[in-house]
């Protein structure tokens, strides 16, 4: 039989082309799609219209055609964070048909792919490129108490916590990226998830003492340590919004090392856009740029990138 | 405007099918390539991640009769499925189930498949215990 070419579709927006006798059975088949894919055969489940192919089965016998697509799909492994398929909103408010995490797939799991999602685009309060240093980074851990209390009181922002502290792969990440926290082993994972400290982070108020505290108590290196979930919660529970008890850490640091205040959720930016943008826009406006609403628009969508809105603009 | 007619519109749902032109979590096609009726038709479902349905594979069962799209397609699971939505033979109950519902000729199968993803993967619906993998109805 005469070979065919033929589409494989991974999760991830991943595409192999693969050519073969579909007189193969499906398991040779899936054994090619390993040397190309980085999948193991006997990981792979291979769909076609609507059916899931059969190993044993020649690929003749589901009358693949030239051209057609053939899904691939990883199965579980217990080991490692599945990377299962693609798109699916953790948020209900996202469409089906923007993929909500194009990184999806990757196997590991990386909170902040969610940020490179289309439905960021257009938010209007993505970081400006000036809360970043020269090297992309940022210039310093954590925005000021002012910048932090807004954006604390921001509703978009405690959903966000809400929704954060719900995902359990979220919780183990950060106990992962926390050393302390990882000290804590199960417990850490209770603490947070209870609804004192859920509090605590939606609170706009106490966030701001506790910064300040941990600013007293010698800035954001030192590393006051949190309080163990079981007793000191207890004791603070009942007096958490009048009175900031003094073992409120600087609960930054849990942050601080998944760069999730940076990252997940920017402060609302309320400066003129002429003066937020002030730098790109003047090399904007020395590459040709002169149209000053289409380029405040163009770095809005990007959240400030020059390269960005430059490709916006022409796109566009 | 005119409408599409039904073979029409299968073609096309056909070719996007088998080309994979649609969405990538979900895949559907005829269940025999000789069906000139284009009535019987094969979909998959890859579960959602972040529930209980996380890399699993739903196969189902369309039925596009004579009268589609102006009617919606009778669907049936045929992998065993813990959902409001579906009866305990398998069936997608329409009174139950939104999209076939309110049906509108410009919905597709397609549509219907990933919003039974979506309602898979819904808040009240993700963490719902599911029958044992590969069990069938």
């Amino acid at each position: 039989m005469s070979d065919i070419t033929i589409t494989i579709k991974a999760s991830g927006d991943k595409k192999y082309e693969i050519t073969f006798d579909p007189s193969i059975t499906v398991a040779n088949l899936k054994e090619k799609i390993g040397e190309i894919a980085d999948i193991p055969a006997s990981s792979q489940r291979l769909i076609y219209s609507g059916k899931v192919l059969k190993d044993q089965e020649q690929v003749s016998t589901y009358k693949v055609q030239n051209g057609h697509s053939i899904h691939l799909v990883k199965s579980a492994t217990k080991t490692e964070t599945p990377a299962a398929s693609t798109s699916q909103p953790q948020q209900p408010s996202s469409t089906q048909s923007v993929p909500s995490n194009i990184s999806a797939g990757q196997g590991s799991f990386n909170p902040l792919a969610d940020l490179t999602g289309a439905r960021y685009a257009g938010y209007s309060q993505l970081p400006s490129a000036s809360m970043f240093g020269p090297d992309g980074g940022m210039n310093s851990n954590l925005p000021d108490p002012e910048q932090l209390t807004s954006m604390m009181s921001n509703p978009l922002f405690q959903e966000q916590m809400n929704a954060m502290l719900s995902n359990p792969q979220m919780l183990d990440f950060m106990i992962q990226q926390n050393p302390q926290l990882r000290a804590l082993g199960p417990q850490a994972r209770q603490m947070l998830q209870s609804p004192f400290f859920r509090q605590m982070l939606t609170n706009p108020e106490m966030l701001r003492s506790a910064m300040e505290m941990g600013r007293q108590q010698g800035g954001a290196g030192a590393t006051p340590s949190f309080p163990a979930p079981g007793g000191a919660s207890n004791d603070t529970e009942q007096d958490t919004n009048t009175n900031p008890p003094p073992e409120i850490p600087n609960f930054a640091n849990l942050f601080g090392g998944a760069n999730l205040f940076g990252g997940a959720q920017p402060p609302a930016d309320n400066r003129p856009p002429e003066e937020r943008y002030e730098s790109q826009l003047r090399q904007l406006n020395d590459m040709g740029f002169f149209d000053f609403d289409r380029n405040v628009e163009a770095l809005r969508r990007t959240g400030g990138s020059v390269q960005g809105a430059i490709e916006y603009l022409l796109n566009n | 405007m005119s409408k599409i007619p039904r073979n029409f519109k299968l073609l096309e749902e056909l070719e996007k099918g088998e080309k994979g032109l649609g969405a990538e979590s979900i895949s559907y096609g005829l269940t025999n390539q000789d069906d000139i009726t284009m009535t019987n038709w094969n979909g998959t479902i890859i579960g959602p991640p972040h529930s209980n349905h996380e890399n699993r594979i739903y196969s189902l069962n369309i039925i596009c009769d004579e009268i589609y799209p102006d009617k919606p397609p009778k669907v049936r699971f045929i992998s065993k499925i813990n959902l409001p939505c579906v009866d305990n033979q398998g069936n997608v109950m329409v009174e139950e189930f939104d999209t076939l519902k309110n049906w509108k000729r410009s919905y597709t199968m397609e549509t219907v498949l990933l919003e039974l993803r979506k309602s898979m993967a819904s808040a009240s619906n993700k963490k719902l215990q599911q029958p044992e993998e590969g069990s069938t109805y």
